[in-house]
């Protein structure tokens, strides 16, 4: 009887640590579609938060007006069917390539670069090279 | 001595004009700052400031050491230049300025700094450019959260100075516009790195500031 419960106990916690992983994870490709997300449920505190603060900073308080638009245009779209990304990590800086699809089937393509700030990935504005 | 007291009428004067309370930082501080004599109306100063925004403006365009640029407008009583920037508190709206060019360079928000001219210089070409600059001015045009240079209601620090050219007629990056990355953002904008490599612009000076304070 013990040893049952010790296994269906590593299982429970293998499971959770498995479902941890992706819920939590907080790696490049997590933050930008974190990001997406967010916006799309009209979080926009939470999507800003992902910024970094250089970033924040020169978006300025408008950002948020403009953060609220997204979300009523990916509502027009009937929303996010899925977010595809790849990421390379260079050091404490990343980019994530990512594709959106949208309900309506219509897609969006881009690139995103991050930088690593108190320990956290934060996405930042860089140049289309 | 009458040109001291001249000079002297003139620093007082900007600083009325301007609505500066510190004058006597505005006279300590032109030791440092360029020749008004030598600045021309429709000039382009680009500035590279000290904080974090401008460091980070620096490193997303490869292409420049500047983070911002203004037009000069040189009236009868001093040498101005007219910008924008973002609000710092993200709730004020703001709006183009006009600032004394020895408040712009000056050694507390600037460690570099470079002066450039519209190549031709019969033409009015630059005085056209610092007319409509003026303008947004006076009509407290907004600063573009959005970066869309298509609305010109509201405002860049690069867009201005481009406005302000095209207005008179010169596009000064001839449609290179350039894209970023960032996610809802693609829309083309217009760099400093853009204004700095125009064909249309030469360089007339470029310096360090030294910070003797």
């Amino acid at each position: 009887m013990i040893k049952r419960s010790a296994v269906f106990v590593a299982f429970y916690c293998a499971i959770m640590a498995i479902a941890g992983c992706s819920l939590f994870n907080t790696g490049p490709s997590s933050v930008v579609k974190k990001f997406f997300y967010s916006v799309e449920a009209g979080k926009t505190e939470d999507a800003i938060n992902l910024l970094s603060t250089e970033t924040k900073q020169m978006f300025g308080g408008k950002f948020n007006a403009y953060i609220a638009q997204q979300t009523v245009d990916i509502k027009k779209k009937g929303g996010i069917a899925s977010i595809e990304t790849q990421e390379s990590i260079t050091g404490d800086t990343a980019r994530v390539t990512y594709t959106v699809t949208y309900g309506d089937g219509s897609t969006e393509e881009g690139k995103n670069d991050l930088i690593k700030q108190d320990g956290k990935w934060k996405m930042t504005v860089s140049m289309n090279k | 001595m009458q040109l001291i007291i001249r000079y002297w009428f003139l620093c007082v004067s900007v600083c009325f004009l301007v609505g500066s309370s510190d004058c006597a930082s505005f006279v300590r501080n032109t030791g440092n700052i360029v020749d008004e004599e030598s600045i021309k109306s429709g000039d382009i100063v680009f500035q590279r400031g000290l904080n974090a925004l401008s460091r980070f403006v620096v490193s997303l365009d490869d292409g420049s050491v500047y983070s911002h640029v203004g037009i000069v407008y040189k009236s009868s009583v001093g040498t101005f230049v007219i910008h924008i920037l973002p609000d710092n508190d993200g709730v004020t709206d703001a709006v183009v300025q006009i600032e004394a060019i020895s408040d712009f360079l000056s050694p507390h928000n600037t460690s570099l700094y470079a002066i450039y001219r519209y190549y031709d210089e019969c033409s009015n070409v630059s005085e056209q450019a610092a007319a409509s600059a003026y303008f947004l001015f006076c009509d407290k045009r907004g600063y573009d959260f959005q970066f869309d240079y298509r609305d010109h209601e509201r405002l860049y620090c690069t867009e201005l100075v481009w406005h302000a050219y095209k207005n008179a007629n010169i596009d000064l990056i001839d449609g290179r516009f350039e894209h970023v990355n960032f996610p809802f953002y693609k829309k083309r904008y217009i760099l400093v790195s853009g204004l700095l490599k125009s064909e249309y612009l030469k360089l007339v000076m470029k310096n360090s500031i030294k910070r003797s304070f």
